[in-house]
């Protein structure tokens, strides 16, 4: 059985609820872990919708590079969901905001990363309080929708 | 949008406790090695102390378990020696008793998770205070620690201290995602 199984049955969890509000129907490149979610999913990995998924444990590094290998042609859209607790740290260069308001901090990240990558924000949003004492599928989540810049503006 | 906390149910519950409590499948290589600390009574704190006590057999184990695990698990007297309220968020009691010569300990204990370090502070010199161990053993999770993640995390992890004691013991490992904490009790010259 799995774990999400485990704990949601066949009920579907807070991140599940955005991505299908945010791309219903549409074919969307699906990069995560959560094989069963994905078959919810009208998955195509040439799709020009992408969904990229970070629960492992990731330096900041790593997060750049993933951005750097995924949004790019042909993706449109993209939707990021990251579980903040798994970053590791910033071993990089890059002087990130950093208030205190840990998520709305990293939705800055995001952002400014996607931004040298011809692309922008439109929604995002954090569970970030603490709220369970499991670590599940409810919390905690950042995520930011995003779409490529009109280079005509 | 509503969160919505998992439920534990009677159909989940016994995987449930495996996945939140791993310990119970690990061997004694993969736990505390309680039989190397130097003292004759250990008190771990929401981390499968029966099981501790199956493997540790030399040592007089006193597991300590949060209510709410108890109930939600259904744990069965034998397994737990005393009960830490936990019923109101951010709000511990501790049960009061007194032992001697003892450590106590915590592995990957979720009493702990998502605890700034200001936090993990203050339980730790509660719990100090409380039964004032020779040892106070911590191995956490670094993912489940709350701070920042946009600098380097060890110098915030590194800030742990705990009221009349040094540090005996500190592994911090990144990589391997967790950081080990050893407090002894200060030497008291007074009595």
């Amino acid at each position: 059985m799995s774990w999400r199984f485990i704990q949601l049955n066949q009920e579907l969890c807070n991140q599940d609820r955005v991505i299908l509000e945010l791309f219903a129907n549409k074919d969307v490149n699906y990069i995560g872990r959560d094989h069963e979610f994905k078959k919810l999913l009208n998955h195509n990995s040439s799709a020009t919708n992408l969904i990229l998924i970070v629960d492992n444990n990731v330096w900041c590094s790593d997060i750049i590079k993933m951005l750097n290998q995924h949004l790019k042609h042909p993706v449109e859209t993209f939707y990021i969901g990251l579980n903040r607790y798994c970053i590791k740290g910033n071993d990089t260069e890059e002087k990130f905001l950093d208030t205190g308001d840990h998520g709305n901090d990293l939705i800055s990240m995001i952002g400014n990363i996607v931004s040298k990558l011809n692309y922008s924000v439109i929604k995002s949003g954090c569970y970030d309080n603490d709220f369970g004492r499991y670590f599940n599928f409810v919390q905690p989540l950042t995520w930011v929708y995003g779409s490529k810049t009109n280079t005509n503006n | 949008m509503d969160l919505k906390q998992t439920q534990i149910t009677d159909q989940n519950r016994s995987q449930f406790y495996r996945n939140v409590y791993p310990h119970q499948t690990e061997s004694t290589n993969q736990l505390i090695d309680i039989g190397n600390i130097n003292v004759d009574n250990i008190i771990p704190i929401d981390c499968c102390g029966w099981y501790y006590k199956n493997m540790f057999p030399e040592k007089n184990v006193l597991p300590i378990d949060p209510v709410k695990t108890a109930l939600e698990f259904k744990l069965s007297k034998d397994k737990i020696y005393k009960l830490v309220d936990n019923r109101v968020d951010h709000t511990l009691s501790w049960p009061k008793f007194f032992v001697d010569d003892c450590a106590v300990i915590f592995d990957r204990s979720p009493i702990l998770k998502y605890l700034t370090i200001d936090q993990l502070i203050t339980l730790f010199n509660n719990v100090q205070q409380t039964y004032q161990p020779k040892f106070l053993v911590a191995r956490l999770k670094l993912m489940f620690i709350d701070s920042t993640r946009l600098t380097d995390r060890f110098y915030n992890v590194s800030t742990v201290q705990v009221n009349n004691t040094v540090v005996d013991q500190f592994h911090y490992n990144a990589d391997r995602d967790y950081v080990y904490m050893c407090f002894r009790k200060k030497h008291d010259y007074s009595n």
